[in-house]
């Protein structure tokens, strides 16, 4: 019922103007070399300063959902993906630009992203409300652990190694811990007048996601790329679509792989797009067509990328816990207005989370049908040169962080940060922990001296902390995101030793 | 490939911000204050020592360790030297580094435009010449013209002027 009154809302005009203008904006950063679907919401969580809290979410959501579909289009033209999300894409993707069918590959894409899109939405939709409700259950060691739990699994899932992944989000909650302690108003790590104040968010997020890519930007001027351009032809939609309604079983088996991956914190995109690609190829009558070029390898990866969107939000909103580095940066956008995720979302700010969501959905028919339209004139967004970008995404990342605060020491910090996190990167260091743990620092460290404070009275801290069914469900998917990550990691040095020993 | 002397510096960079964070906490009198942050030190430094560990294995295996012949990992001992444009990426840096510390005298429209211009005229790899170095002036023109609508006219940020206005 909430969800349809809500659904009424966000119709008003300038809300469309936001969902159409954040899908063709993010179609385009998506498309562009080197700009990924999280710092290009990064970049627009400053502009969603300046507007009411339900339209900045509608636009950072429009255009998180239009940027991971527009990835797919340098995945296809290029062969490289847009962002981690479009890797499976390439498989089949780019075989079929090159035998001719570029064209019907971006439209296959779309539809299927927007596909995937809306059944991800409809997870979202159904689930988030009795998880928040169910969340209104839990206390400081609860939220403590969720917050913990939070920073484990990206610092596992997004990291080159364990080790470091982890290390990055034990530094993010460092980082939340400079300024003045509110609950005792003591100063810590204050060694320059521009961090009484704490870090800012906003200028954290654009410098730790979008300095970084800069320089890489920087490192690849000059790089001469394949590009596989095309020349719009009749009938080409309406072959795409029939494409689409002959294999329904792979944008179903996409999207419940997609949903279900989406709905894991720190599984991600990637993860999916690969499993559905995987999945649908064992399904096939014709594997060995897989990697030819077929439809069936596009569609299959791209209902279950976008499908991630949706359920991506799910512990993002309901518990403050962001399933991807993305749904991180949405957290900033949220936190920008006073909004708190979890049950009192849902309660106090019910008109924000519910048009935000029912947003959501018309938000995939904007990204599909501008996709689409898009698509004919991809190759000119593939053609503006690294140089351009890096010029432009400069200057927006300053402007960006000063606009928050109207602070310059925002945009030093922003500066500081991003390139300390640059030289992190060429260590195999990754942005998503640091930017979680300072997300969560404060939710954690407010949780832990409350639950402290509770423990003294009662049965003491490792009482209070260890036990009841909650803490420990949450304790072992700590123990089980980490062991799973050491796992991968050994696999995968496994298989890298046995290739080179093969080679 | 990830080379030996960067594994060290690395390690040793994971070590010293826990600890100086540590001894910069030891400066704070109220206990509470200082409980969380000190756990998540002792966490890094955990890691830390795992990563030395690792790393210990690592030296071992590409060359197996004679103490104390420390100084020679120093040399990058497998792999070869990765090729990296380091004077484009110092030039870039240094555009940055002047742009972000100017603007505020210089006003934010006017060295944006110059941050903009110069990035194209200098990072590129083609040699300028009158027409190309107009055509991105115009290009540095548009795209900061959209800036001043997106922020000034748009959102209403106030942006200090500097000298230019």
């Amino acid at each position: 019922m909430d969800f349809m009154t809500y659904f009424l809302a966000c119709l008003t005009p300038f809300n469309m103007m936001l969902m159409v203008g954040g899908a063709i904006g993010g179609i385009l950063l998506g498309a562009a070399p080197g700009l990924s679907p999280t710092m290009a919401v990064a970049l627009l969580v400053p502009f969603t300063f300046h507007m009411q809290p339900a339209e900045g979410l509608i636009l950072l959501g429009a255009v998180y959902t239009a940027a991971v579909a527009g990835g797919s289009i340098t995945a296809i033209l290029i062969n490289i993906p847009g962002a981690p999300a479009n890797i499976a894409t390439m498989f089949d993707g780019h075989p079929m630009a090159k035998k001719g069918k570029a064209e019907k590959a971006l439209y296959l894409s779309f539809l299927s992203s927007g596909v995937g899109g809306l059944f991800g939405v409809a997870v979202l939709i159904f689930f988030t409300p009795p998880i928040a409700r169910m969340a209104m259950e839990f206390g400081p060691a609860e939220l403590f652990w969720l917050a913990v739990f939070g920073v484990t699994v990206i610092a596992g899932l997004s990291s080159g190694t364990v080790v470091k992944g982890l290390y990055a989000g034990a530094f993010g909650l460092l980082l939340s811990c400079i300024g003045e302690n509110p609950v005792y108003g003591v100063e810590r790590f204050v060694f320059s007048d521009m961090l009484t104040g704490g870090i800012s968010i906003i200028p954290a997020l654009i410098g730790l996601f979008a300095i970084p890519q800069i320089f890489t930007l920087v490192e690849s001027i000059g790089q001469i790329l394949e590009k596989k351009s095309f020349t719009a032809q009749k009938g080409v939609l309406r072959e795409a679509l029939g494409d689409l309604m002959r294999h329904p079983k792979q944008w179903l088996m996409g999207s419940v792989i997609g949903s279900f991956i989406g709905a894991i914190p720190g599984a991600g995109g990637q993860v999916a797009g690969l499993i559905a690609y995987d999945q649908s190829k064992k399904m096939s009558k014709t594997p060995e067509l897989y990697g030819t070029g077929i439809p069936e390898g596009v569609i299959s990866v791209e209902s279950s990328n976008n499908a991630t969107v949706g359920p991506a939000l799910i512990p993002l909103l309901t518990m403050g816990i962001p399933g991807s580095p993305t749904a991180a940066v949405l957290l900033g956008g949220l936190l920008i207005h006073g909004l708190f995720p979890g049950p009192e979302l849902f309660t106090k700010h019910a008109d924000v989370a519910y048009t935000f969501i029912a947003s959501m959905v018309i938000s995939q028919f904007a990204m599909a049908i501008f996709g689409i339209m898009i698509a004919r004139y991809s190759r000119i967004v593939m053609n503006i040169p690294n140089i351009f970008m890096v010029a432009a995404v400069t200057v927006l990342c300053v402007y960006g962080s000063y606009s928050v605060q109207n602070s310059m020491d925002d945009v030093i910090i922003m500066f500081c940060l991003g390139l300390g996190m640059y030289l992190c990167s060429r260590n195999a260091f990754s942005p998503a922990p640091v930017v979680l743990g300072l997300i969560l620092g404060p939710l954690a460290e407010d949780n832990f001296s409350r639950g402290k404070i509770i423990a003294q009275t009662g049965d003491g801290l490792m009482s209070y902390f260890l036990t009841g069914g909650v803490n420990l469900i949450v304790i072992s998917l700590c123990v089980i995101s980490i062991g799973w990550s050491i796992y991968s990691e050994y696999k995968l040095s496994k298989n890298n030793r046995h290739a080179m020993s093969q080679a | 490939m990830i080379n030996a002397r960067k594994r060290i510096v690395e390690t040793t960079v994971m070590f010293a911000i826990p600890i100086i964070c540590l001894n910069m906490l030891s400066d704070i009198s109220v206990n509470d204050a200082k409980v969380f942050p000190k756990y998540i030190c002792y966490l890094m430094i955990g890691l830390a020592i795992i990563n030395a560990f690792q790393l210990w294995i690592y030296l071992n295996k590409i060359r197996p360790i004679h103490w104390p012949t420390f100084l020679r990992w120093s040399i990058p001992l497998k792999g070869g030297a990765v090729p990296f444009p380091m004077i484009r990426v110092g030039m870039a840096l240094a555009l940055m580094t002047v742009y972000v510390f100017c603007m505020e005298t210089v006003g934010f429209y006017l060295s944006g435009f110059l941050f903009f211009l110069a990035t194209l005229l200098i990072l590129d790899p083609d040699r300028p010449t009158p027409a190309s170095a107009g055509r991105k002036a115009l290009y540095a023109l548009s795209f900061m013209a959209v800036v001043y609508f997106l922020f000034s006219v748009m959102l209403g940020v106030m942006i200090p002027g500097g000298i230019a206005l």
